[in-house]
């Protein structure tokens, strides 16, 4: 099995509005998968559907393979979610918020030290998770989703008001995952620049339609590696 | 399942707001027994008819258990609404709730176990209000008749049961309405309104005489089971308060974990 997540025909509308449109994408396993597109676009009403949180208002998905509905919770299992902004309780510690996810995922806590580690929280004690910064807030989300050990990760605008150096660890955590465990990444981000220094694929979406699907290296090689120029052509060509 | 439940517990006994509305099931009992007690005195002193009022006073307590009763789920089935409403209120504030469905968990399941946990948490709160009002109230105003013991035990027992019906529909109030002061003042709302509507109709007419129908309806609405509780002492009211909370807990659930099934989450 070579694909982690594939929609077909994709749709979701709210009253008169189609917020997506028939969306067709494959995120390969192992990829950081870029998804582009402007607020509004479709991309996190998408990663809600993958999440379970919205039910499509036509077409389907698969995960890992399983498109039954009945099979997907469980495949479900294997993967996290930061979507729009970190799921975690503010009034208790990042350890306990850990302890608190242990529950919920039924694992022992003798992973927590570790995820700690690897978000970097190790040294925040007793602060509660309400006087974090918003990085630390963050990265915590991530150690939320990182506790189940999953293979895939969606990341919806994962540095989303970050200061610089925010941004230079959420990047180097996410190589760092799918480098050294092999986890595949579907992330949306407004920073293009920041974007093309993680992913290795593409999936371009305007108005609730995927535009095109292209391999880093393909965008490299043909358009310098210009993300936000190759954007505005497909849009204008999508237009014209 | 057995993991969320174990999840939601924990996040419960994390909770401050939890454990200041159990102070206030503990205050509340400290209050109402002061009041009456030191209050006595002073209440027959300034009264115009003094002589009907110590009567009225030596009768309540001769029967302290029995008024208790009373007291049971109108303030603290209140403080365990308010513990439900921010309790699954604050699962969406935080976007937790996301966190049980991406692991996995059936919408379900979900709801079930916000359902136990609540319930439970509810039950607590009134338990210690119980325990709190007679542990203070039996040294300070006496155990009261012997031949009230059955009908007290009773009546707490419905008050028990008017609690779990409260807190299904507390409960199904917090987990559609998406957000932590929607769910609280809804729930607030829902209280106020249906004990407004209840002192209204028992004004207006007598539940008893009322047709079957309309006489159930007004006895399985929960806080109309409050008004009933302070004046229907009988074991006939205890079956109907029985019979009422099972129905309206498994119609309440169905129907809160049938739309709760195919709500869009933010």
């Amino acid at each position: 099995m070579n694909t982690i997540l594939q929609t077909w025909g994709l749709t979701k509308t709210y009253g008169t509005v189609k917020v997506l449109d028939s969306v067709t994408m494959t995120v390969p396993k192992g990829s950081i998968y870029g998804f582009v597109g402007k607020n509004g676009s479709g991309k996190t009403t998408l990663m809600r559907i993958v999440a379970g949180l919205v039910f499509p208002s036509g077409g389907e998905f698969g995960l890992y393979g399983q498109t039954r509905k009945a099979g997907i919770p469980a495949m479900r299992k294997r993967m996290g979610a930061v979507i729009e902004t970190p799921a975690i309780f503010s009034n208790m510690t990042a350890r306990d918020n850990l302890k608190a996810q242990c529950h919920i995922i039924g694992c022992d806590g003798s992973r927590i030290d570790g995820v700690l580690k690897t978000v970097n929280l190790s040294n925040t004690g007793g602060k509660h998770a309400r006087n974090f910064s918003l990085g630390m807030k963050q990265r915590l989300g991530i150690a939320m989703t990182l506790i189940g050990e999953p293979d895939f990760l969606m990341l919806d605008e994962p540095t989303n008001g970050l200061d610089p150096e925010g941004i230079v660890e959420i990047r180097e955590l996410i190589l760092g995952l799918n480098k050294e465990r092999g986890v595949t990444v579907l992330i949306s981000s407004h920073i293009l620049p920041e974007l093309s220094k993680l992913a290795t694929h593409y999936g371009f979406i305007d108005r609730g339609r995927l535009l095109k699907e292209v391999e880093a290296n393909e965008l490299d090689y043909h358009h310098d590696g210009k993300l936000e120029g190759y954007f505005m052509d497909l849009i204008r060509v999508k237009i014209q | 399942m057995k993991n969320l439940i174990r999840a939601d517990f924990f996040r419960l006994f994390k909770d401050k707001i939890f454990y200041l509305l159990i102070a206030i099931a503990i205050l509340l009992p400290i209050v109402a027994n002061g009041l009456f007690y030191f209050g006595y005195d002073i209440m027959v002193e300034q009264s115009p008819d003094a002589e009907a009022l110590e009567k009225v006073l030596k009768f309540i307590k001769a029967f302290p258990m029995s008024m208790y009763a009373f007291e049971i789920t109108n303030s603290a089935g209140l403080l365990a609404v308010v513990a439900i409403a921010l309790y699954v209120g604050k699962e969406y504030m935080s976007g937790t709730i996301r966190n049980k469905i991406i692991a996995g968990y059936s919408r379900m399941a979900v709801y079930a176990s916000n359902l136990i946990v609540s319930s439970l948490s509810a039950l607590m709160i009134v338990t210690v209000f119980i325990v709190f009002m007679l542990a203070i109230g039996i040294p300070l105003q006496g155990w009261g008749a012997e031949e009230t013991l059955t009908v007290c035990l009773r009546q707490y027992a419905a008050g028990f049961l008017i609690t779990l019906a409260s807190a299904a529909v507390a409960n199904m109030i917090a987990m559609l309405s998406r957000g932590i002061i929607a769910s609280l003042f809804i729930n607030l709302g829902v209280v106020f309104g249906l004990a407004g509507i209840v002192s209204i109709v028992t004004m207006l007419w007598d539940v008893n005489t009322m047709p079957t129908v309309a006489s159930f309806f007004m006895k399985a609405v929960y806080m109309g089971q409050l008004t009933f509780l302070s004046t229907d002492f009988s074991v006939e009211f205890f079956l109907t308060t029985l019979a009422s909370t099972v129905v309206v807990v498994c119609i309440i659930s169905a129907i809160g974990s049938a739309v709760f099934k195919r709500l869009d989450l933010d």
